[in-house]
């Protein structure tokens, strides 16, 4: 606003002993009216007008000049041309040289068609011109366009050229920001429909996310039925073969020689085995599938480690190790019973079947730190050398242990173990036990904690 | 199957020493009819609960061992109906799932024991002496 005030008092003083009050008022009035104007064509048209009006001429039209192709661009709406001769019209910027070369920025005053060539006349023809004047407009020093006055009766006088001028000065500012204004718009609306389109491939992404999604769980629930299929159609034919032994160890069908008994037991002993591996393939397919699902709960420790004791008591008979528990203070664990109950079995199981008849395996418990309950099942077994202790947690590895007659594991009781133990949030590694076999040591998360 | 010589190491066998034992599974049915005809019991078989409750209205088992899952009528489906046709009757439930609801919907429908297949030989004696002995 500052600098239209400035420009207006700039004619004021300029044109002051020639122009009347009134006049200098609407100049003033246009320049502040049209600073703020937005609409590109809104611009044209009423700068156009108000220029008529203010000049006294019968006709007026705006052109912006192209650098990139030396051409004038005519602009529309003009005053009293008809929109359809000004709309993408497009003309050489040289088309009046030498009558008005736009490169030195002035004016081209009052020409009338015979001062120009046949090619010019043909040019301004259409546009019914007897009187042209060329007003530059020129923005921070750039030429932009110019201003075309035309049939003025009597021709422009020299304050009409002063005050068109000064008024083309205006416009220049005025039309940058009119086209400043468009390009903001555009550049918002080919934002929002960048927006718009973004969106919508992301909402494409998403459904085929989520179609895919729907596949894999399909495909997911396919092997999961299968497994259980599998499961149960291996498990069968176990259980005949399983139960056909027995009967016939039992001697359900008669006594039984040495030798078929032998036979039978090692039948029976695979058949166990076979059994207990298509159960932990079962659990372990289910864990890394996540379909294992906890139901944790609050227990009392000394119930956990009693129940797994007992559980193996008759294993421990069998092969005369003995086995301790030493529990100490401490609070619940929050856990699923069922859970926990096969990873002190699994861990129990192991360390009686790696110590040596007549020895003796320890469980202790103790409140350990962080809200934390640690558990630890020590043999008296051959230990396991430090290079082994993270890989007896691998599936299927089987540490090389010095006496080779016992009955080989699945090789996936410790990876399952791990990963239920993990499960909880809790951790499980192997140390050395102080009677120098192997202590498989666990921690589980307090009740307190958790539950909190 | 059902057959089998009396075993002589059940002299007080009595009519009610009457085992049913329910199975699609031709080879379960043998190895536990052959175990309990050989502890001196007295076995029928039926391979789905349509026969099974025709047995059980016929021969009054003391005990009668159910598969849950059988063509035609599964033993969960058949278990009221059973109930009903041998009140007296132990009904000792064998599946293959761990399944704790599913134990709670059995007991609920009328049974009295479960056993988890594979079957411990074992605890098949105990369960079936113990049938016969709480009355």
């Amino acid at each position: 606003m500052g600098r239209v005030r400035a420009a207006v008092e700039a004619v004021r003083r300029l044109l002051r002993p020639r122009r009347s009050y009134r006049e200098l008022e609407g100049l003033e009035e246009i320049s502040r009216s049209f600073e703020a104007m937005t609409d590109i064509r809104e611009t044209y048209g009423r700068l156009t007008r108000r220029l008529a009006e203010l000049v006294g001429c019968e006709k007026c039209v705006i052109s912006l000049y192209e650098a990139e192709t030396r051409e004038f661009v005519c602009q529309w709406p003009g005053y009293n041309v008809a929109d359809e001769l000004l709309r993408k019209v497009r003309y050489p910027a040289d088309v009046l040289k030498p009558a008005w070369n736009f490169r030195h920025q002035g004016p081209m005053v009052n020409k009338r068609p015979e001062q120009f060539n046949e090619e010019q006349r043909a040019f301004l023809r259409p546009f019914g011109v007897y009187n042209l004047t060329e007003i530059p407009l020129v923005h921070e020093g750039r030429f932009v366009g110019k201003i075309s006055i035309a049939n003025k009766p009597g021709g422009l006088s020299e304050n009409d050229v002063r005050l068109v001028t000064v008024f083309a000065a205006q416009a220049a500012v005025v039309i940058q920001n009119a086209h400043l204004y468009r390009r903001l718009q555009e550049s918002a609306a080919q934002l929002e429909a960048k927006v718009h389109q973004r969106t919508a491939e992301l909402q494409a992404t998403y459904r085929e996310l989520e179609a895919s999604h729907a596949r894999l769980r399909e495909v997911d629930q396919l092997k999961s039925d299968f497994l259980g299929n599998v499961s149960h159609e291996l498990r069968t034919p176990l259980a005949a073969v399983k139960g056909y032994v027995d009967n016939l160890l039992d001697g359900v069908a008669g006594p039984l020689t040495d030798k078929p008994r032998h036979y039978l037991s090692r039948v029976r002993d695979n058949a166990d085995r076979l059994g207990r591996m298509v159960s932990d393939l079962l659990d372990l397919t289910r864990i890394e599938a996540g379909k294992i699902e906890l139901l944790p709960q609050v227990l009392p420790v000394a119930d956990l480690v009693t129940d797994a004791v007992d559980g193996l008591r008759h294993v421990a008979t069998e092969r005369r190790v003995r086995v301790d528990t030493a529990l100490r203070d401490c609070p619940p664990v929050w856990a699923d019973p069922d859970k926990v109950h096969q990873i002190l079995t699994n861990l129990l199981a192991n360390a009686i079947k790696f110590s040596p008849p007549g020895s003796r395996v320890t469980v202790t418990s103790s409140a350990g730190m962080g809200g934390l309950v640690r558990f630890a099942v020590e043999d008296s077994g051959p230990g396991i050398p430090a290079t082994e202790r993270e890989r007896v947690f691998d599936k299927f590895y089987q540490v090389a242990r010095l006496e080779s007659e016992r009955p080989p594991g699945t090789g996936l009781g410790l990876t399952i173990t791990r990963h239920l133990v993990e499960l909880h949030g809790g951790r499980i590694w192997v140390e050395d036990a102080r009677g120098g076999g192997a202590a498989f040591v666990l921690l589980l998360p307090a009740a307190s904690e958790a539950a909190a | 199957m059902t057959g089998g010589p009396q075993h002589a190491a059940t002299p007080s066998a009595r009519s009610d020493r009457l085992v049913l034992v329910v199975d699609d599974e031709d080879d379960l049915l043998q190895i536990v009819s052959d175990r309990l005809t050989a502890a001196g019991y007295q076995v029928i078989t039926a391979r789905d609960g349509i026969e099974a409750l025709a047995r059980a209205r016929d021969a009054r088992p003391g005990c009668i061992i159910l598969d849950l899952k059988m063509p035609r009528l599964g033993g969960f489906e058949a278990l009221p109906e059973i109930r009903r046709a041998a009140p007296a009757a132990c009904v000792i439930v064998l599946t293959g799932s761990p399944n704790r609801p599913l134990r709670e919907a059995c007991r609920a429908r009328g049974a009295d024991e479960f056993m988890l297949k594979p079957f411990d030989p074992g605890e098949l004696l105990r369960l079936t002496a113990q049938a016969f002995d709480r009355d």
